[in-house]
């Protein structure tokens, strides 16, 4: 009796027990099962190594399309992988360009996208970013051309997966 | 209306608060570089539409959700569920904009604004003990968040102490870290990284549980956890980290008044 009082005051367990008929309609259904869906979309990315290249690609915005990355966006991945970057003038093999290179907390490629762009000269130059999680390496190269009246044109040059070896 | 009506009102507004603080701390933190963007922008990227590249449209965004404050001086639930779906819609316009789809804020306040939207239908509902869904799914969003966090830091890098170093010791420019690189040596700042972050990926882990915790003890957790956070990452957190206490604080609240909704309503029902 004792044990049901305390496991009750548990919100998961409180609900299922006390939440009435709330708990069968639909969209509370919905919003449950959605929680679940991203939450063992979550806990699969050490597991599956094609999660995990999913995610990688999602931070380097190298996705095969806008309407497949966007979903993903919702799926809280917050100081997620071992991530740096490096702004550089110099067209380098993209294995060869992380000497350094500058950390950053997760997207790599923000630190051109968010950041301020002014000063950065009319000459084209190069952006390199890299991801690290559990032996996995997504290594990306970014041209960046500076235009006329301050706008920037980027476009993506190479990509390349490191997989641990056997 | 009801007593439970008022309660269950007043629960959303506690949620809408917390959405509306993290989202003006954004607007304050932001606002300066999305102007910037505007000098600067990016006319051509492989990923995105062109819409999504405009800093206008971002911008336009940001300020639009502000209206979401209507939600205090509204009455009628569906009014308030449009404010939430506008609330949705506007966090995940800015996830999907060139100029902001990295920000982990705009990520926390689309899953409680759909929180919102899912309440503002029940708050005029009937149904006895919709308040249990709700506070369990309050506290589902905020374990869903830090889960994102800890499955996303089980890496050699962070459990090694070498991205908390990088991140904090040596790029971060105020106390306690400008104390810390001026008074210990390289090998005690990183051994201190590597407790450090196997401290935070600990408490994420902790945290990532919170829908199997009671409320009561689910707003301690959260309290204890996202006071550090401020006070090691900056008040600034709070644009993620508000929308995600105004759940765990509408469901203490609706927890501690529960009671009185039921038994008010068995005595009109006498």
């Amino acid at each position: 009796m004792e044990r049901d009082a305390w496991s009750e005051k548990i919100a998961l367990v409180a609900a299922w027990r006390r939440g009435g008929a709330e708990g069968r309609r639909g969209p509370t259904r919905l919003f449950y099962g959605t929680l679940a869906l991203v939450s063992l979309w979550i806990l699969l990315l050490p597991l599956l190594p094609g999660v995990t290249a999913t995610v990688m690609r999602r931070f380097h915005l190298t996705t095969v399309s806008y309407w497949r990355w966007l979903p993903q966006q919702v799926v809280p991945a917050m100081y997620s992988f071992g991530n740096e970057y490096r702004l550089s003038s110099e067209d380098l093999a993209v294995g060869e360009a992380f000497s350094g290179a500058t950390w950053v907390n997760h997207y790599p490629p923000r630190l051109f996208t968010f950041a301020r762009r002014r000063g950065l000269g009319s000459e084209a130059f190069y952006l390199y970013c890299r991801s690290r999680y559990r032996g996995r390496e997504l290594l990306t190269k970014t041209r960046v051309q500076p235009e006329a009246g301050g706008e920037f044109r980027m476009s993506l040059v190479e990509e390349r997966f490191v997989t641990p070896g056997p | 209306m009801t007593l439970r009506v008022q309660i269950r009102r007043k629960a959303w507004r506690i949620a809408l608060a917390g959405w509306l603080i993290g989202w003006f701390v954004n607007t304050v933190e932001n606002t300066r570089l999305f102007l910037a963007g505007l000098e600067t922008p990016i006319t051509e990227h492989w990923l995105f539409p062109e819409a999504m590249r405009n800093p206008g449209v971002a911008l336009g965004m940001f300020v639009l959700a502000l209206g979401g404050g209507a939600g205090f001086g509204v009455a009628d639930v569906r009014v308030l569920r449009g404010l939430a779906v506008g609330l949705v819609l506007c966090a995940l316009g800015l996830l999907g904009h060139i100029a902001s789809y990295n920000d982990a804020s705009y990520a926390a306040a689309f899953w409680s604004a759909l929180w919102l939207v899912w309440w503002a239908r029940r708050i005029e509902d009937g149904n006895v003990g919709v308040e249990r869904h709700a506070i369990a799914l309050g506290q589902g969003i905020v374990g869903l968040c830090f889960l994102g966090g800890v499955i996303g830091k089980l890496t050699p890098d962070y459990w090694n102490g070498e991205a908390f170093y990088q991140l904090y010791v040596v790029q971060k420019p105020y106390f306690p870290f400008d104390w810390m690189r001026a008074n210990w040596s390289d090998e005690t700042l990183r051994a201190c990284s590597g407790w450090f972050a196997r401290g935070v990926i600990v408490s994420e882990g902790l945290l990532a549980t919170l829908i199997l915790w009671p409320p009561r003890w689910a707003l301690v957790m959260t309290t204890s956890a996202f006071l550090g956070m401020i006070g090691l990452a900056g008040v600034q957190l709070l644009s993620v980290l508000a929308p995600l206490a105004g759940l765990v604080l509408a469901g203490r609240y609706l927890e501690g008044k529960s009671a009185d909704g039921e038994n008010a309503e068995r005595g009109a029902g006498k």
